[in-house]
């Protein structure tokens, strides 16, 4: 475990207020229906976010906006765009500076793959300009958020590092820890800031212990160990549970976008009615639609909604974890509550492993 | 308050590049010699391609067909099939366009020196291997034969034909031609370009495979170089995915595990054979 201070809430407050007058302060706000969105807030209150599950759309949305300008560009005078004129195009690059307030652990695992992605070969300058001044405050889950998280068994029900700092509830206090040394000069702003008692070491072993039993049951919804997942979506390559789940899932895209470790994009230009001036955009693509893999001349390389799900499994598991040693899935079950087919992956890797013969070895 | 929009060098900027010379090769394909502004070389390797922007449509990638020795500009050869690309017909000589690149890995030319060397092209699949071939003719001693098949769907489809001549004239090149339909005119071989490997006996062993067309054709091909026994490491494919950010990062030409915009789109087929 990081470095641990306990600070008052209220301390906590005043400090994050502060930051709040030259950077933007974002955090969970309820929108009812038992549905979260991460939102502007003024001060830390947020955190107090009750029953707070994954919001809709994860923090992602921050570094990777669901529509960002890449090119700037415009046609000298008396000339129109795309038609072979001289032209002047600028990079776009946004960066604000941001406080993410209450990130779950199953997010902060997420950006970590996310920057590895985005880092990979060619750092992407738009999404790191916003990552790099982003201030990451990550929150602990004490027990599952519902029934169907499956983070315990993707190891995402703690972090290590990828935050600032990391909270834990502790009455009035947060037990705090830090992972960065930006989030040691935050502490550094709070006032009586304190180390952690023996009796408050006491009630951390106790509570830890009691988090690993709320997490255990989570840890089983996948019948296999995460590490298995790669082999097991190869080996099951063949398998008629894809096109079973094929024919159910409607290929509309929403596990893609409220996906945590999705990142793909689709690239649009958009000019104004005169075709003088315009703009590059990149957009939140997702392998599950139609269009995905069509390319120039209408040869769609996966056309079958089973081949786009296997694919979307198969990215998941196979390749992040040959090309990262990671399995690029949080567990935070985004995917399952906005299906509108109630398709959900714990089930399809246990329906796999059961058809494969059981045989995990 | 909290937000600075920055004018900076992005992996997505275009770069101004200008249309010095274009020549129809075919109905529907247009060969274009591009110069960037700055005068800088592409410094690309056979195999690799570019990101073709018109600014207010889109972008498209296009693989380069000039070799790397040619310095003062690069060229390209458009299939106008697109959006963009059926733009890019219209553009005149002086006209400009944008460019980013090159991307991806090219073919590995480092197993075939010293060795026979076989092209096969299909179609538009010339185009990125011309760069290889006039890179390993440039280079013609490094080299032992170098046996070229290229197939089209008719006379009037094929590309190069000046170049095309010139190979089937220089004694070095062993230069075979087919088209899958034709008239009584035609001097060559009808049929899929895989009906021309009987015409030659290889040398599997020490022979290396440049394979580039539509899917279809690398199927029947590698079966063809398979049967004879070009390793699976020998011969090489490009592939074509929708590459649209260039640099592995919008997920659209992935196959399997591989970003083909990033690691290839040249593959060796042992590679292909295990996304």
């Amino acid at each position: 475990m990081n470095a641990t201070k306990v600070v008052s809430k209220r301390a906590f407050d005043v400090m994050i207020r502060a930051l709040g007058e030259a950077s933007e302060l974002v955090a969970p706000v309820s929108r009812g229906y038992d549905r979260f969105s991460f939102a502007e807030v003024e001060d830390a209150s947020a955190l107090q976010c009750e029953g707070y599950i994954p919001t809709i759309n994860p923090p992602k949305k921050y570094f990777l906006p669901a529509e960002e300008v890449l090119v700037e560009f415009s046609a000298p005078d008396g000339a129109t765009l795309g038609s072979g004129s001289e032209f002047r195009a600028d990079a776009v690059v946004d960066s604000p500076t941001r406080v993410l307030l209450g990130v779950r652990t199953c997010d902060i695992r997420a950006i970590a793959m996310s920057d590895r992605a985005y880092a990979d070969t060619y750092e992407d300058d738009n999404y790191f300009a916003k990552r790099e001044r982003a201030t990451i405050v990550g929150l602990s889950c004490l027990e599952p958020c519902d029934d169907h998280a499956f983070c315990a068994a993707m190891g995402a029900e703690n972090a290590e590092e990828g935050y600032d700092l990391l909270l834990t509830d502790w009455g009035d206090s947060w037990m705090v820890s830090v992972g960065t040394e930006r989030g040691d000069e935050m502490l550094a702003a709070c006032d009586g800031v304190g180390e952690p008692t023996a009796e408050d070491r006491e009630q951390w072993a106790s509570l830890q212990s009691d988090r690993r039993a709320a997490f255990a049951p989570v840890a089983e919804k996948i019948s296999v160990e995460k590490e298995r997942l790669p082999d097991l979506v190869d080996e099951g390559e063949g398998s008629s549970l894809w096109t079973e789940y094929g024919d159910l899932c409607l290929g509309c895209g929403r596990c893609n976008m409220v996906c945590p470790t999705c990142f793909c994009f689709d690239v649009e230009d958009e000019v104004s009615l005169d075709r003088t001036s315009g703009e590059r955009k990149r957009r939140w693509d997702g392998c599950t639609l139609l269009e995905f893999a069509l390319v120039a001349g209408d040869e769609n390389f996966r056309s079958e909604r089973k081949d786009r799900l296997r694919h979307k499994l198969y990215h998941k598991t196979r390749s992040t974890f040959d090309r990262y040693e990671e399995i690029f899935c949080t567990g935070c079950a985004r995917c399952f509550r906005t299906c509108l087919v109630d398709i959900y992956h714990p089930d399809m890797y246990n329906a796999l492993e059961e058809r494969l013969g059981g045989d995990s070895s | 308050m909290s937000t600075a929009r920055e004018m900076r060098e992005s992996i997505y900027l275009p770069e101004r590049a200008q249309i010095v010379e274009k020549k129809r090769m075919t109905d529907d394909e247009t060969w274009y010699h591009l110069r960037f502004e700055s005068g800088r070389a592409l410094g690309h390797d056979p195999g690799q391609f570019v990101e073709v922007s018109l600014l207010g449509v889109g972008e498209a990638p296009i693989s380069v067909t000039s070799p790397p020795s040619m310095t003062d500009g690069f060229e390209l050869c458009i299939r106008h099939v697109g959006n963009v690309t059926d733009r890019l017909r219209d553009l005149e000589e002086g006209d400009w366009l944008g460019i980013r690149g090159p991307f991806g890995r090219g073919f590995d030319i480092e197993p075939a020196r010293g060795k026979d060397v076989l092209f096969v092209a299909g179609g538009l699949g010339l185009v990125p291997l011309r760069s290889l071939i006039k890179t390993v003719l440039e280079n013609r001693e490094d080299f032992r034969r170098v046996i070229l098949f290229y197939g089209t769907r008719s006379p009037d489809t094929l590309l190069y034909e000046e170049e095309l001549a010139e190979w089937e004239a220089d004694p070095d090149v062993e230069f075979h031609l087919t088209v899958d339909m034709t008239d009584d005119t035609w001097k060559h071989n009808v049929g899929v370009v895989t009906s021309l490997f009987p015409r030659v006996s290889l040398d599997p062993e020490e022979t290396v495979a440049y394979v580039c067309g539509p899917d279809i054709m690398f199927r029947f091909v590698v079966q063809q170089t398979s049967r004879l026994g070009i390793s699976d490491e020998n011969t090489f494919l490009s592939l074509e995915r929708r590459m649209k950010c260039g640099v592995g990062k919008c997920g659209h030409c992935q196959e399997g595990s591989v970003y083909v915009c990033r690691e290839g789109p040249c593959f060796s087929y042992a590679e292909v054979k295990a996304f």
